[in-house]
């Protein structure tokens, strides 16, 4: 709840930024990063093998991204009083081979509720990707994201799916609610 | 076959109704226990608690066809349970915020399939931790400890 209320505030300030054309594929998502503060990226090295990374991520996202989130937000008024939103997110992953010897991950959200206000479109979009490739003796991940949170440093999926790569940890990184 | 698939539809997209009142209705079976579920940790959050649960649901005579048979609620400490073996059931794994009043606010909800041994023991632990969540199911049949597999339904029941 907390992000969403901190998102509809920043889009209250910055309406402007909110009528972005949402990702419909891990290219389109790659392709925006830089083009505003929304799309953020990681590319670092890990010291074990695609193969090993690749499985990694495969058991993450079978295992944590294919989820439901439910919240609740204030939005809107009626007669002075505010009004409370149920929004449901649901998540859906693919994790596919990418042909360079790794794989390619994409997490798709699909929300009802508050942020349907917020154009986005019916199918939902693209919110996180990560490409895995061989590197020297280990492997390089490339990851962009939407930023769901604009005053964190980091992302809980990309923190999560890094965690997996390096071999740290096998928890499940809290979806936007 | 595309019943089938809306079924198991339905079943997810129902699966996290705010406010389902089937959530009250505790899982009962009078079986021989075969399920202990721990919650490990309860980190939710500011001003809220953590608060872990599985819905049950077993697998009728019809492929991929659920029916509710009730909620195993995990407060401190561990829970067992009494999961007949050899039938499937859909878990969905809830994991909530509660406020000081006990409400649920905000939540994740993950559904996997599982299908009980005959004689096999199995300790499901569960957390909220900070920033993220977790779950595992092990069997420990004989001393052992291994991790078992539970592939989500809408990868068995298309």
């Amino acid at each position: 709840m907390k992000n969403l209320i901190v998102m509809a505030v920043a889009c209250m300030s910055t309406l402007s930024a909110c009528t972005v054309d949402y990702a419909q594929s891990a290219s389109e998502l790659t392709a925006r990063v830089g083009s505003t503060s929304y799309f953020k990226s990681n590319n670092y090295q890990v010291s074990r093998s695609a193969a090993a990374v690749s499985q990694s991520l495969r058991a993450g996202a079978n295992k944590c991204l294919n989820q439901r989130t439910t919240g609740q937000i204030y939005g809107g008024s009626h007669m002075g009083a505010p009004i409370l939103h149920n929004t449901v997110t649901d998540y859906t992953t693919t994790v596919r081979n990418n042909g360079r010897g790794g794989i390619e991950m994409a997490v798709r959200m699909t929300s009802r509720g508050f942020r349907i206000s917020m154009d986005e479109p019916e199918g939902g979009e693209i919110i996180f990707t990560a490409n895995v490739t061989p590197s020297g003796g280990g492997a390089r991940v490339v990851d962009a994201w939407m930023d769901q949170n604009l005053f964190t440093p980091s992302d809980p999926i990309a923190d999560g799916v890094r965690a997996w790569a390096e071999g740290t940890s096998s928890a499940c990184p809290e979806m936007p609610r | 076959m595309a019943y089938k698939s809306v079924t198991a539809l339905l079943l997810f997209l129902s699966l996290a109704a705010c406010g389902d009142p089937l959530e009250n209705q505790l899982y009962q079976n009078n079986g021989p226990t075969n399920l202990t579920v721990r919650q490990t940790a309860a980190e939710a959050g500011f001003m809220s608690l953590g608060a872990t649960s599985i819905a049950v649901y077993q697998e009728t005579a019809e492929d991929c066809v659920f029916d509710f048979v009730g909620t195993i609620k995990v407060k401190s400490g561990s829970q067992t349970a009494a999961l007949p073996p050899g039938h499937r059931f859909a878990l969905r794994l809830n994991f909530n915020d509660q406020d000081f009043l006990g409400s649920t606010t905000n939540g994740s909800q993950i559904v996997r399939l599982f299908t009980p041994r005959a004689g096999h023991q199995y300790d499901f632990q569960m957390a909220i931790q900070h920033r993220g969540l977790d779950y595992s199911l092990f069997d420990v049949t004989n001393g052992q400890r291994r991790l078992v597999n539970m592939p989500a339904l809408l990868a068995v029941c298309h």
